[in-house]
């Protein structure tokens, strides 16, 4: 059984909030400039150099909304695209980007399941486990390349093989119930599964054939 | 004979085509747009004046264009709703957040024809007075997303979009908008809040109907994918020419997602009732009929959230006449039409239009694990009875599938079932309590045996049986 609650907080940023501490005057003067940052904030974002582009495609996305904070899931996604996943002084540069509170976009990070909170591997598989593909074959499917991976088909939860090169979870429904059982590998899409095509997906990646990194 | 009457799909998958907007132009895109934007104001005979956009509406009225994406809620009813004279801005958005499970027929538009879109919702935001509207498209169509910002970005430089759309003075902005993976994403208001950059917790109706309080509490309109195409042809061919395609008060075609165990799994296009069920699953021309071999066993016809059907059941029609006189039939399952109404009246719904079908190999425990986990999973977790019901219908149907049941299992079921649906703030409640309902009460002896054959297990553990696994992952046996 999948848990249900969302991940749990990293040790890491869980710290950071909890270090972050606002002294009233502070907080009123943040209100009064329009909810500008706190100080420890400011030293936390302070530690994420966001890369070249991912501060320009935030104002890209800024101007496609009238209230700044209908950005969060877009700018979210830009910044796990960049990292690789959501770290928390990357939620708390953004919340400043976006002047919002941290916790206004760590409600989000732990509630929808795209996003992550710690790196996965270079290919990310996803297995549909929805009910079509289950018809179709899909635990069979995970199953085996759970085997091939020398992971655990029976963990819950996103796994990663030691060498970081392979990441595999369940996800629901990805909408091709047509072609089950599907799998996403990274941004992309495969039909109609078999285990010996999965093979060859997983030599042709193991081999540096079909994606960049 | 039933045949396809391919509309939306007309060009999809036609050698050659493909989502560029010259190839839409060459196939007469946007054609339909210019004639909307160029209507001149037109007198009726009592002396008032429409202008282009309220003969749109008017046209979207006369045609019975039922919503697509599940609720089938009419599409002119649903804008006439809109307060044009509230001063706040009006926006549109495009429910592209396709997730009930079976469905699959959004994504063939997005990807493959997505101007297509685009055409029907520029003339569904003119003749609304819209000026920013957005698409929401789910996180996993990573790909459809960039297909979608690169045809808009066509759009906007042949003078598609933008300001003064083809010298009309009409200015539109669209732009796309990424969820990330959650189902409750789906239900309008849930879609609202994701857009404001909230959690997808849906609202509370009323006060938030979303034509008077939607996005950022101003009148919105949130029309599926297939909805917003169907517009386009609406207006191109007329609301009434529109309405002589399907059946009264299930006008036009719709797009069926047909999957699970048929021959041919795939997206079909019909004239909504002039199909039935049978057909769908059986004729060659669709799914082709069941694997060599396999009975039907039953039959989920609008996606996973509507109440299952058993093979072989029959159900009362009442049919109204072209006189207005009412008569009462009998119908076998496979000769339900596949329309709005008569689903509804055999108790189930056609959802999304998305059909998954079962054969005898299937164990109806084990789908329900999988469905029910579905919903565990999805639960956005705002009111009790979802949130803890959800999940111990999962964990309940879990312990079932692994060893663990008891008999009475089914009537265990059934109650939290009874005690979500009703009690909850948006219809995610009754779609996790429907399949639940309907799959235990029909197929309540194989809930029972397994229940029975536990019990009786546990009580001679001389027979060697395994302790059940603490994590395994429920699911509907693979073949």
């Amino acid at each position: 059984m999948r848990p249900l609650a969302a991940r749990p907080v990293q040790p890491a940023s869980a710290t950071t909030i909890l270090t972050v501490k606002v002294p009233e005057q502070q907080l009123e003067k943040d209100r009064a400039d329009g909810a500008a940052p706190a100080k420890g904030q400011a030293q936390a974002a302070s530690r994420f150099a966001p890369p070249s582009d991912l501060e320009a495609r935030v104002d890209e996305l800024l101007k496609r909304y009238p209230h700044k904070r209908s950005a969060s899931l877009m700018a979210l996604h830009a910044v796990q695209e960049t990292t690789g996943y959501v770290s928390g002084p990357a939620i708390e540069w953004l919340a400043r980007k976006l002047e919002l509170q941290p916790i206004n976009l760590y409600e989000l990070v732990t509630f929808y399941p795209m996003f992550r909170q710690e790196p996965a591997g270079r290919y990310q598989i996803k297995v549909c486990r929805t009910l079509s593909c289950a018809l179709g074959g899909s635990q069979a499917l995970y199953r085996h390349l759970c085997a091939r991976l020398g992971l655990d088909p029976a963990r819950p939860g996103l796994q990663t093989t030691p060498d970081g090169r392979f990441s595999i979870e369940w996800v629901e429904c990805l909408a091709s119930c047509g072609t089950a059982p599907v799998l996403m590998c990274n941004d992309d899409f495969f039909e109609g599964v078999t285990p010996e095509r999965a093979d060859g997906l997983l030599s042709g990646l193991a081999a540096g054939h079909g994606f960049e990194p | 004979m039933a045949q396809e009457h391919r509309l939306i799909l007309k060009q999809i998958d036609q050698p050659g085509y493909t989502a560029e907007l010259e190839c839409y132009l060459r196939h007469g895109g946007y054609a339909v747009l210019r004639k909307a934007l160029s209507l001149p104001p037109r007198t009726l005979t009592d002396g008032r004046v429409l202008t282009g956009p309220d003969q749109l509406r008017k046209e979207v009225m006369e045609s019975g264009l039922r919503g697509r994406g599940g609720a089938g809620f009419s599409c002119g009813l649903k804008w006439s709703f809109i307060d044009h004279r509230s001063g706040k801005p009006v926006y549109l958005i495009c429910n592209a957040d396709e997730s009930e499970p079976g469905t699959f027929k959004d994504r063939q538009i997005i990807y493959k024809d997505p101007h297509q879109l685009l055409e029907g919702m520029i003339i569904s935001c003119y003749a609304n007075h819209v000026h920013l509207a957005y698409i929401y498209i789910r996180g996993e169509f990573t790909e459809g997303a960039r297909i979608l910002e690169r045809a808009l970005a066509e759009a906007r430089a042949a003078g598609y979009l933008g300001r003064d759309i083809l010298g009309s003075g009409f200015d539109l902005e669209i732009h796309v908008h990424r969820g990330a993976g959650a189902y409750i994403c789906g239900e309008e208001t849930g879609l609202i809040e994701s857009l404001e950059g909230k959690r997808p917790y849906p609202r509370i109706k009323p006060p938030y109907f979303p034509a008077v309080l939607g996005l950022y509490l101003c009148p919105t309109i949130v029309n599926n994918v297939e909805t917003l195409c169907a517009v386009k042809h609406v207006v191109g061919m007329g609301g009434l020419e529109f309405a002589k395609l399907g059946t009264p008060n299930n006008t036009g075609t719709r797009i069926v997602s047909l999957s699970g165990h048929v021959r041919r799994p795939g997206y079909y296009e019909v004239e909504v009732g002039k199909v039935t069920l049978g057909e769908l699953i059986l004729d060659p021309a669709f799914g082709g009929g069941l694997r060599e071999g396999r009975k039907l066993k039953a039959i989920i016809p609008g996606g996973s959230s509507a109440k299952v059907f058993k093979a072989g059941e029959r159900f009362r029609l009442q049919r109204r006449g072209p006189g207005g006189q009412v008569t009462s039939e009998e119908v076998d399952l496979l000769d339900l039409p596949y329309d709005f109404d008569s689903l509804q009246q055999a108790g189930s719904m056609s959802g999304s239009g998305a059909i998954i079908v079962m054969d005898d190999s299937t164990d109806m425990v084990e789908a329900l694990a999988n469905i029910a986990e579905f919903y565990a999973h999805e639960s956005c977790g705002q009111c009790t009875p979802c949130r803890e019901g959800s999940l111990w219908m999962s964990k309940a149907l879990h312990r079932l599938t692994h060893g663990g049941g008891r008999p009475q299992d089914a009537d265990y079921l059934l109650h939290i079932a009874r005690n979500i649906q009703g009690r909850t703030i948006c219809a995610f409640g009754e779609a996790c309590a429907w399949p639940v309902l309907s799959i235990v009460t029909k197929f309540r002896d194989e809930f029972e045996a397994r229940g029975a054959a536990d019990l009786a297990r546990r009580a001679h553990p001389a027979t060697g049986v395994e302790a059940p696994p603490a994590t395994t992952q429920p699911a509907a046996r693979a073949d």
